[in-house]
């Protein structure tokens, strides 16, 4: 339920070794979907990594949209399909 | 990545860099505080102030939620967390948080079950993969993470889940807000408003700030480009004699908010009567706490909380860095009694504190290049 990033958890947060806390600041990362499950998508971000997340707040997310993800969460959307992800096939 | 690169145009960059240049006005002292710990690390990360003309400061805000929870609510969710029964959870920033007998972290390593988490939906996954034990998340963050809490909760709740509760300390953004302007020694020109709790809240919510104060407020985004734009705005709307509310992260940020995350917030949360910021004291009305209805998943109510204060370490002047009256190394334990590996004070734990920061990307450069 989000936590899996290629089937790793992610790393526990190192502050200030370049791991800017993405969990409980204000920060969020843009990521594109790639596939919708009911409240649920598939997304990728620009590493090409893959995770689900839940997109109860954003209910009409669509494939190829860019939404930002926080804790798991979509909490908004960045724009639409024109944004390309670094490692899309 | 879209949205990404273009932000980090060293040419765009270097121009709007000349635009503050030719804008300010020279013969006065700007402060612009960045209220969120996020433009905080992207200021020292980009080397930012080196770009503006030296009559431009900028004051590091009260924006990480690591850094201005209080030793006595850590202590309270260690105590949780010591319990046999329990599975604690929490996110990374928080594991190195030090409560009066250690940290998460340490906890751990004595035998508790402390897990991280990366979304609260995974402390709840975890909390159905072992009903006979009880799971507690730390839930920590300002309305950027709030309605991730509440969700969870929501779901907790549909799924009839009893094994699940929440620690809350959760904050809100405009209380600090109004208590810095409120300060007596607040001395500050404008502000950069956070860019995701933006995202929830909305940029309407900050109208007060102009209205009441008089003083500008642009909402940024994180990249370089995106905070010299904001900056460049400030500048022209103080240069103009104006104070409004502008958004320049109208990419991600609307007028309005989040719609269905601030539903669920006001499903799930009630605002406390007061709340304890370290470093800024008790301020009124600037925390959230779980309603009556959600009561069987408040570890408040179900581990017996007491409300526990620990006052800061004394030498630590934690307080004055974040009303922004001191700058980080002005600190007399900074870089001494208190750095990242040892934090005395909460700035230097997360990341996205403005001691950690001013560390990791200003002091350690400084100390390697000497």
């Amino acid at each position: 339920m989000g936590a899996e990033l290629n089937g790793q958890p992610p790393d526990l947060c190192t502050p200030g070794d370049g791991g800017l806390c993405i969990t409980c600041g204000d920060v969020a990362v843009p990521v594109r979907v790639v596939q919708v499950r009911g409240t649920e998508a598939v997304v990728e971000d620009e590493a090409g990594r893959r995770e689900t997340v839940a997109c109860d707040f954003v209910p009409d997310a669509r494939v190829g949209d860019i939404l930002l993800v926080h804790a798991g969460i979509a909490i908004g959307r960045a724009g639409t399909a024109e944004g390309k992800v670094e490692g899309d096939r | 990545m879209k949205y990404v690169d273009e932000f980090r145009n060293p040419e765009l960059i270097q121009k709007t860099a000349e635009e503050i240049r030719r804008v300010v006005d020279p013969n006065r002292h700007y402060r612009i505080m960045e209220v969120c710990g996020g433009h905080t690390f992207s200021i020292y990360r980009f080397g930012l102030q080196n770009l503006l003309p030296d009559n431009i400061e900028l004051v590091h805000g009260p924006g990480c939620p690591v850094c201005v929870l209080p030793m006595g609510r850590m202590d309270e969710g260690l105590s949780i967390a010591e319990r046999p029964e329990v599975i604690f959870t929490a996110f990374g920033d928080v594991m190195r948080v030090p409560g009066r007998r250690g940290t998460p972290l340490e906890l751990k390593a004595r035998g508790a079950d402390v897990r991280m988490v990366y979304s609260p939906l995974d402390a709840l996954k975890l909390a159905l993969d072992n009903p006979d034990r009880q799971v507690v998340f730390f839930a920590i963050g300002f309305e950027t993470t709030a309605p991730s809490t509440a969700l969870t909760l929501l779901r907790a709740r549909s799924l009839g889940v009893r094994n699940f509760t929440v620690f809350c300390n959760h904050v809100l953004i405009l209380p600090a807000i109004r208590a810095i302007l409120e300060s007596p020694d607040m001395r500050l020109d404008g502000f950069i408003g956070p860019g995701h709790v933006s995202t929830v809240i909305g940029a309407r919510s900050y109208e007060f700030i102009p209205r009441q104060y008089g003083k500008p407020v642009v909402i940024s985004g994180f990249e370089p480009l995106d905070l010299l734009q904001s900056i460049l705005m400030l500048v022209r709307q103080l240069r103009e004699g104006r104070a409004e509310v502008e958004n320049q992260y109208t990419r991600v940020v609307s007028w309005e908010g989040n719609r269905g995350a601030l539903q669920a917030m006001a499903e799930v949360f009630e605002v406390r009567p007061f709340f304890e910021w370290r470093g800024l004291g008790f301020i009124s009305q600037s925390a959230l706490k779980l309603r009556p209805e959600f009561v069987e998943w408040d570890a408040e109510v179900r581990f017996g909380v007491q409300g526990v204060r620990v006052a800061d370490p004394k030498a630590a002047q934690c307080g004055e860095v974040l009303k922004g009256v001191l700058k980080p190394f002005q600190c007399k334990l900074f870089g001494k009694e208190c750095t990242p590996e040892h934090p005395v004070g909460a700035l230097m734990v997360s990341s996205e504190g403005a001691c950690a920061a001013y560390y990791h990307h200003v002091y350690l450069r400084q100390a390697a290049g000497s």
